[in-house]
């Protein structure tokens, strides 16, 4: 199974993911029928459920949480004990952080990533300049265990 | 079809059940108030009953999973209210989160926990000295019930076993307090010692047992159960509670598979 959705699906289940946009807005945004929307939501939410249960399979853990409304899923390994934080990014594909396993400096690409996807899914606001890699994922995690 | 009966119930946090056990507990509280300020038997009753029926009407009776939607029942023994969730965008095992509150997901289910706990206050203010010295305790269960479900919505799993031995701690030394204050007072009344007066001493003690067992039980829910939230394309949520760590697994896991991966 290809763990990434085709281009205009993310797309459509990003702007989604902002608060309060119905999908006659959507429809407008993207200058297609409603009926259009609602068939692609559904179809990428259940296409984004797939990715992560996929990934629960593989990487033999128990489902937490499943929020495919903002593109992420907590996950608890078997092995580990430790929670799994599964973020989609968009163009690219799920990511993994491993709890109490986030360094920023040794991962610099999956933490721009993360940071990038949590931002388009509307979790954290723009992270600003001076702030700290680390200290943004950090907040990202925090954010997905309220 | 799969059918789940035995460790689901659904919880009434949302919608018409959330309404009808919200009524039921204000009821209960003001029969209470009644009772103690020696209101008219039949409307005590009235009352009283009318929170059992709405009470019954709002418990969690069952979960179904049926054709790619979750089925939860509410109403003892009859179930009355049927609501079928389409389309689920968002699961969570609520317990097993580090920050995840109650509170975020069903804000409405906080009014009558406030109102239980304010109801109680505003009439010893102004009923004062005039509260019957044998059913006062009865006044302190509405309270500390309000006050340990206000810190269930409030606080994450993890924090609430913490706030509730914190709140056992202070009810134990509060009750001492109380009980000593009363004794007192009983003596100044009436010149004796409550310890022989059963029709006075029995009422108290019943509140104080009420207290605890209403407290162990909430105990033990905080240990055990699990609450799974779920939420649909619409945005309402609705909640699930499951007897232990692991049926919540299982529920989650369930519901993952047969409704949010099924295109029906």
């Amino acid at each position: 199974m290809i763990l990434k959705l085709p281009d205009r699906m993310e797309e459509i289940l990003l702007t989604a993911s902002k608060e309060g946009v119905r999908e006659v807005d959507i429809a407008k945004e993207l200058g297609i029928t409603k009926q259009a929307i609602s068939k692609a939501l559904r179809e990428g939410r259940l296409r984004l459920t797939e990715i992560f249960v996929t990934l629960a399979e593989v990487l033999n853990a128990d489902i937490v949480r499943v929020n495919v409304r903002k593109g992420f899923a907590i996950l608890r390994s078997r092995q580990l004990g430790r929670k799994l934080y599964v973020i989609y990014v968009p163009k690219k594909g799920p990511r993994v952080i491993i709890e109490g396993d986030i360094d920023c400096s040794t991962n610099p690409i999956v933490c721009k990533e993360v940071i990038s996807a949590a931002t388009m899914w509307g979790l954290i606001e723009r992270p600003k300049n001076t702030e700290q890699p680390n200290d943004v994922i950090t907040k990202v995690l925090s954010k997905l265990e309220e | 079809m799969v059918t789940l009966v035995k460790d689901y119930w659904p919880c009434a946090y949302s919608g018409l059940p959330a309404v009808l056990q919200s009524i039921s507990i204000v009821l209960f509280t003001v029969t209470l108030l009644m009772l103690v300020g020696n209101v008219g038997d039949i409307y005590v009753f009235m009352m009283f009953f009318t929170g059992i029926v709405l009470a019954l009407m709002s418990i969690g009776n069952e979960v179904k999973i049926t054709n790619g939607e979750l089925l939860l029942t509410y109403g003892y023994p009859f179930k009355l209210i049927k609501v079928r969730v389409k389309e689920v965008v968002h699961i969570a095992d609520i317990n097993a989160l580090e920050r995840g509150k109650l509170f975020k997901y069903f804000k409405v289910v906080l009014v009558p926990f406030i109102m239980i706990t304010a109801f109680p206050l505003l009439y010893v203010l102004i009923k004062g000295a005039s509260v019957p010295l044998q059913y006062s305790m009865f006044l302190a269960i509405p309270i500390f019930v309000g006050a340990a479900l206000i810190g269930y919505f409030l606080v994450s799993s993890r924090s609430y076993k913490a706030f509730l031995q914190n709140v056992l701690r202070v009810l134990v030394v509060l009750l001492i307090t109380i009980n000593f204050f009363l004794a007192i007072e009983y003596h100044r009344l009436y010149s004796g010692f409550i310890t022989r007066d059963l029709n006075a001493l029995i009422p108290l003690m019943l509140a104080e047992i009420l207290l605890y067992i209403f407290f162990a039980a909430m105990l033990v829910n905080a240990v055990k159960r699990h609450v799974i939230i779920v939420e649909d394309s619409r945005g309402r949520y609705y909640a699930i509670a499951s007897a232990s760590e692991v049926k919540a697994r299982e529920l989650i896991e369930l519901i993952v598979s047969k409704v949010m991966v099924s295109d029906s």
